[in-house]
Order: structure tokens, then sequence, then C-alpha cells
């Protein structure tokens, strides 16, 4: 499960690409925009984003955030995204796409443990920037950038969802497993419309509340989703096998929606087997 | 005010005089510039990006080879092959092609070949490379399998909106019609043309590339037109696929006796290949789908999915899994969670 090549590659070309004009600023000056420091990548939304999202805290780029997503989004309403990072005392992670007309995504608090890798499957509304920020435990936030490119209309599309009321019946039905090949890991998709408000005469209506416990019923994380989710969110939590305990047995999701409803899943054991 | 000698006084106003004209000239050079190269790019741009360059497979039989590549400006979305056969009483087009210059091009050199009436015009199935062509022809001579004709008329104009997005300015006067006549089930009989040049042609319905896949077989010729139900040595597309629908076609296409199949994408070629390869494709996406879920591969890990060796003659097939991985991937995770 290595980094796409032609991410890497891209990644590579671009630093290669900064470092050419950290190196030759100054003969290249009077041609060439200066390179902003704080926005090297032109994201024009960057700078706005960051202020939103960490005020003035101390950040960097780091590629030991990484975002995989596709280089175009086949279906805009199901755009699949994993975050992974290799930050030890990880406590937070924000996820947001810059040019969607709901910015946010997902937002990850540690309790206790650590940090896990985060896939899931978000709407764009046109070709955008995303980042993911991870904060450890000094506070440096570590930023992760991909771009992925998109025909539009994810999030103000009407949707299969909308027009068929069969939602209402499974609202909140979970299924979910464990897996343990290279990591723990927990997938679970739970049926919700994740309806955004954009769609006329559809109200917003989304999960943002999910919270990871343990067998002790400690909480581990928190997880805050926005309506950019795509519709039965499908979730994995990956948690790298050094730093989890020996498996996710007993693991248990509590969801709540912006409607006050909460659901709460079964225990997860690794057999497969649920126990309630 | 003590005056400047006359030479001087004349020798800067020739100055200003020279460079005022410089400066016109400059600019003046410029703009012609600007001009020729507006109108080098404007006639490349305005004109037809298409060259219908018809390959002469089989008596009567012609195909325009499609480009194994994406959607894209430059190849005006010509990536599927298009078929006819032209005789001099009568000419039946197997798909009409991404737009409207796409199909007048074609009836144009259709004309110049010497063909009859454009008689049968087929779309294979509902996908904008292969019927964006249609307004072009008489809808009353256009057939399609009801499915096809139905995702048409219902999808029609958005299929065709997203390919004026990835192709542009090819699209041009552009519209989805849908086929006026729709093929009953089972097997259609035709027979094209008449003397030395008559055609014993079947038409037939299947599904699994699409809800509605026909395909046509030349009993003279031995010609199978195969649509999108065969792909060779181009990844196949999935967007309305159904696995088990695709295999079943792909036995009926293997049992039907033919020397040359034409694929919907990909080289013309002898019976066999095509449907062994576009079979073990799908099976070995199938496989792949089937092991990332039980594996518990999230949906983006899998855009990183080892491809297949055993297709290295296969092109665009990392494009294509990633579109499959949208189309397919999410019904496996389901299952797999279910279990």
């Amino acid at each position: 499960m290595s980094i796409c090549f032609t991410a890497k590659a891209r990644n590579l070309l671009l630093m290669a690409c900064l470092s050419f004009f950290a190196v030759c600023k100054p003969s290249f000056a009077a041609a060439q925009p200066a390179v902003d420091e704080a926005n090297p990548l032109m994201d024009v939304m960057w700078d706005y984003m960051r202020e939103q999202f960490i005020r003035d805290e101390p950040w960097q780029y780091s590629a030991r955030v990484q975002i995989i997503l596709p280089e175009f989004a086949e279906d805009s309403t199901q755009v699949p995204v994993m975050v992974r990072h290799q930050i030890a005392d990880a406590r937070r992670l924000i996820l947001f796409a810059d040019l969607n007309p709901i910015q946010h995504i997902a937002t990850y608090e540690v309790d206790a443990g650590s940090l896990p890798d985060i896939g899931l499957q978000f709407r764009v509304q046109q070709a955008t920037p995303v980042h993911a920020l991870v904060q450890d435990a000094s506070g440096l936030w570590h930023v992760g950038r991909n771009y992925v490119d998109a025909s539009g209309g994810g999030c103000t599309a009407p949707k299969k969802e909308a027009a068929s009321d069969d939602w209402a019946s499974n609202l909140g039905q979970i299924e979910g497993r464990l897996f343990t090949r290279n990591s723990h890991r927990l997938k679970v998709q739970v049926s919700h419309p994740m309806d955004t408000g954009l769609v006329e005469g559809v109200p917003a209506f989304w999960l943002n509340e999910i919270t990871l416990t343990d067998q002790s019923a400690t909480a581990l994380g928190r997880l805050n989703l926005s309506a950019p989710v795509s519709a039965n969110p499908r979730l994995t939590f990956s948690f790298a096998k050094e730093s989890a305990p020996e498996s996710l047995e007993g693991y248990q999701l509590h969801l709540r929606d912006n409607d006050g409803n909460d659901f709460t899943s079964p225990v997860y054991q690794l057999n497969g087997k649920e126990v309630m | 005010m003590k005056s400047m000698p006359i030479k001087n006084r004349l020798l800067s106003q020739l100055r200003l005089t020279l460079r005022f004209w410089l400066e016109r000239l400059h600019s003046g050079v410029v703009l012609v510039g600007i001009l020729f190269f507006w109108m080098l790019s404007g006639v490349s741009f305005a004109a037809t990006p298409y060259e219908i360059k018809p390959v002469n497979i089989a008596p009567d039989t012609w195909v325009v080879m499609g480009k194994n590549e994406p959607f894209t400006p430059e190849n005006g979305g010509m990536i599927a092959n298009i078929g006819i056969i032209l005789t001099e009483q009568e000419t039946l087009v197997f798909d009409t092609g991404p737009s409207r210059a796409f199909a007048e091009a074609l009836s144009v050199w259709i004309k110049e070949q010497g063909g009859g009436p454009i008689r049968y015009v087929l779309n294979s199935h509902a996908h904008p490379d292969h019927f964006l062509g249609n307004q072009v022809f008489p809808q009353n001579r256009t057939y399609s399998a009801e499915p096809t004709q139905r995702m048409i008329v219902e999808q029609g104009p958005d299929l065709a909106e997203n390919l004026y997005r990835m192709v542009g300015a090819a699209m041009k006067g552009t519209r989805s019609v849908a086929p006026g006549v729709v093929l009953k089930e089972g097997v259609s009989k035709i027979v094209l043309g008449s003397g030395s040049s008559e055609h014993q042609l079947e038409v037939r319905l299947l599904d699994g590339h699409s809800h509605g896949d026909l395909i046509l077989l030349d009993r003279t010729t031995g010609v199978l037109f195969a649509g999108d139900l065969v792909f060779y040595n181009r990844a196949l597309t999935t967007p309305h696929a159904v696995l088990n629908d695709w295999l079943a076609a792909l036995d009926q296409l293997e049992g039907l006796s033919h020397s040359l199949l034409v694929p919907g994408h990909g080289p013309v070629h002898q019976k066999g290949e095509g449907i062994k390869q576009t079979r073990d494709y799908l099976k070995w996406l199938d496989k792949s789908f089937k092991q990332g879920a039980e594996e518990g591969w999230s949906m983006a890990e899998m855009l990183n999915w080892p491809l297949n060796p055993a297709f290295k003659s296969v092109v665009m097939q990392r494009y294509e899994f990633t579109r499959s991985l949208s189309h397919w991937y999410p019904q496996y995770e389901e299952n797999a969670l279910k279990q």
C-alpha cells in the first residue's frame, strides 16, 4: 500500500520546482513573482482557510501527512480520500476541500491513544485542492496537500437518495467489521442521507458526531463530520500496529446527527461476529 | 530664455519623431504577429479535428479506428471504433461517433466513396462516444435496444454536456438524438445491398457492458461488430456494466461463428483474443475488488492496487481502474461488511 507513484512523482516535481525557484530567486526576481513563503503551492484559498481552521497557530508542509486521492473524480458525489500520517504524537486532524461551498469535511480529536489514518468518501462541487492538517503534541500543524479534478456539482446535485423516501426505514443502520492485515482497522458503513442543505427543498441533515470507544467504554477519539461527506458514509479507522493495542476487539461507535438522532454500533470482534 | 541652437532642436525633434514611429512600428509588428498567430490557431481550432480515414477490413467493410485515449480536445472524442458497411445500393453505419462534426465528416466520406444512401444506423449502446453523431442521420433509420433508447432520452443531454466539457470546440452543434426505432429481443435479420455486394446481416441484443448492447454479425464476410462488449488492448470501461451479464454475453459472442472481430475499442483482430482478454480482465477486476474488500482496503487505498502484469499490452489501465473502482468497489465493500 505505498503512495501512488504519480502522486509521489508529482510531489517530487513540485519540490524540485520549488527548490529551483528558491535557489534561482535572485536572477528570476524581475521576471517571476516571488514564491509566497506562506503559500508556495499558490492555493488561492489557503491563507483564508488556514485562518478559519488554525488561526495563527504554527504550521508547516509535511511529507509525513499524505492524502490519498484520485487524480480526477469519476463520481463527484463519491470521491474517495484517505489521510495517512507518520506523526507519533498527533492529537488532531482537520480535513477540508478549499473550493467546496462547505469546505470542512472532517475533524478527528484524540482523547486517548493515537490518531488513526482515516478513510471516507466526500462530495466535490468543482476541482479543488484538499488539505489535511495534523497537529502534534507541541501544537505544530503538519500540512498535507493534494488536488482532485472534477466536473462538479457533487454538493448541489439532487441525488438518488433525496428522490427516494426509503432512507428513513434504514436510517442509522450500521454494518462494520474489524481487519488486522497490515494495521488494526475498523471499517463501517452507516445508512444516512448526509444532505448538505444545498439542494433546493432538502434541509441539511447529516451525521456530525462520532465517538470511538474501547473495551472499557473509554472514549478514544471523536470524529466530527460535515455534510460534504458522501451519503451512507463508509468510514475507515486504521491504527498502525505499533501504536495500537493488540486489536480493536471490543471497540464501538456512538453516532449522532444534527437532528439529535443517536445510533450505536455493535461491539466489534475480530472473528467478524458482532457482540451486542 | 535662451533658445536652443536650431541644429539641436532639429535633432531632438527628429529623435522624438523617430521614437514615435519606432514605437508605433513596434506595436504594429506585435499586432500583426498576434493577428497572424490568431489566424493560424483560429484555423486549426475552427476546422474539424477529425481525420476520417476508415480502414478496409473486409469486402465493403470499413472501420474508423478510435484512438486509445481518454476524451481530449485534440482527439475530438473520437475514441471508439465506428463501423461502415458500404455498398452502391445502400449503406449501414455501426455507431455514429462522438459529435455532429464527426458524423458529418463520416457522411461526406461515404458519399465520396460512392456508398448508397444510409439505410441503417445502429447504436450499439448509450455511451457518448458511440451515439452523439445520431443527429446527422435520419432518426427513423436509427436502431437500438430499448434500454439504449431510454437511456439516451433520459441521460443523453447530460452525457453530451459532459463531452462538451472534456472535448470542447469539436462538439460544436452537437445535441443528443435518441434512435427512432427500437429492435425487438432476439435476432433481427437484415439484407444489405444486392447482387455481388449483398450482405446477410444479423443484429443481436445482449447486455452486460450496458443495459442494452447491440451487436452486428455479417454472415457474408464473417465480421462481428461487438461494440463495447469487447475491448482489446485497451482497458475496458464499466460505468453501467453488470459483471455476470457481461461474462454471459462474452460466452454468447464466442459461440457466434466469425472470422474477424471489431471491438468497441482497440484493434480489429481474429476470433478469440479480444473476447478472452475482456473476460480475463473482468475476472481480474472482480477478484481484485473482492480481495481488497475482504482485506479491508479503503476505497482511496485501492487507487494504488497493483495492476496485473498479464495485461501489459492493455493501455489505459490505471485510468480505467480508477473509474471502475468508483463504479463497482462500493458494492464489494458493502458485501464484505455485511458478512
